[in-house]
């Protein structure tokens, strides 16, 4: 493992010192609101996810061992704790594929007529109104992937190491987040062709 | 082709969903106002509330205790007999400065040196009112003003 640049505010945080763990927050808070926003999908619980994963990390940092990097631990907790706030408190909405519709072999998805305008403002910000839409059918599971993988630019290590799953989950995954995502903004721009 | 420049739209406008989300204005205030919350600079131990509140409430107590010397002293001529010297001066003429005993001059001083005059070691040798045979004053001790009055009775005193 690479040297962990955290690793002195980590100590510092150990030992109590809350403003060495106010650095960490300064760093890594957007990192940690992103990853819960891509869960939830929504910005009043991503604000309260994030606020809580940080306290409940400084209030646990004792627990981390040291072994994996401070930011590493810091999305598994994240993803987990946003994952877990979803779930509690938006039972199940998702119309996601399955694990084993995953192993499934569709045809490739094509998207027609999506393509931004550069001159077209208020198309480009329509484009944006699907795709929250069409993240928030998306299950937790795929919007974190997307997140770490689109957003954090996380290799498929890197992810496999946060979301503690093995590499070809994180490749299917990965592969069926986006898929899904393609074909919910493809059944979108046809009801809007058909309407 | 078409579906890599499908994929390509899908990650930038995913991004740009994203982007706009942590661009918010109110964005940076939420998380500015969290660390200074939370996790601000780390205060000198004694500033923290939770220590200086205890200690300024110690502080308030000790303070009323120092007083109670003082207050009882006040209260003394009240429950006593005046103390009265043979060199009080009650020649003055209203209106005329006279020189008073310091002790008797100065409320802040009279609390600094309490006087019995049950205390054989107390000799007050001079004192004299500007004001007359009879001077009252009240001083506010804690919640209760007292009233303090001096009275200056030469042909009463004992040995006159």
């Amino acid at each position: 493992m690479k040297s962990d640049p955290d690793i002195g505010l980590v100590q510092k945080a150990k030992k109590g010192n809350r403003a060495a763990f106010g650095e960490l927050v300064n760093r890594y808070y957007e990192m940690v609101y992103v990853l819960a926003y891509g869960v939830v999908n929504n910005r009043e619980v991503a604000r309260d996810v994030t606020q809580d994963v940080f306290i409940k990390v400084y209030e646990r940092l004792h627990k981390f061992d040291e072994k994996s990097k401070f930011k590493t631990w810091l999305y598994r907790v994240s993803v987990n704790a946003a994952i877990d706030q979803h779930r509690k408190k938006k039972p199940v909405q998702s119309i996601d594929v399955t694990d084993a519709a995953e192993e499934s072999d569709r045809a490739p998805v094509v998207m027609t007529d999506t393509a931004p305008s550069p001159r077209d403002q208020a198309h480009q910000e329509e484009l944006k109104a699907r795709m929250k839409e069409a993240l928030s059918k998306l299950s937790e599971d795929h919007r974190a992937i997307l997140i770490l993988r689109e957003w954090q630019g996380l290799s498929y290590q890197e992810i496999a190491e946060s979301l503690e799953i093995d590499h070809g989950t994180v490749m299917s995954r990965l592969f069926y987040a986006r898929k899904k995502l393609g074909e919910v903004l493809t059944a979108q721009n046809m009801n809007d062709n058909s309407g | 082709m078409e579906n890599d420049k499908e994929t390509k739209l899908i990650q930038k406008l995913y991004k740009e969903v994203i982007q706009e989300e942590i661009a918010r204005p109110d964005f940076k205030l939420e998380k500015k106002a969290f660390i200074e919350e939370h996790f601000s600079r780390e205060s000198f131990w004694l500033m923290r509330p939770a220590v200086l509140v205890p200690a300024l409430s110690l502080c308030c107590v000790l303070f009323l205790f120092q007083l109670a010397p003082m207050k009882s002293f006040l209260n003394l001529p009240s429950q006593t007999p005046p103390v009265v010297d043979d060199a009080v001066d009650l020649s003055a003429e209203p209106g005329q400065r006279h020189v008073i005993d310091e002790e008797a001059s100065v409320e802040g001083k009279a609390g600094d040196e309490p006087r019995e005059n049950t205390d054989p070691d107390v000799d007050v040798k001079w004192a004299r009112s500007e004001v007359g045979s009879v001077m009252v004053y009240q001083k506010d001790v804690g919640d209760v003003p007292i009233t303090v009055v001096w009275v200056f009775t030469p042909t009463e005193a004992p040995g006159l």
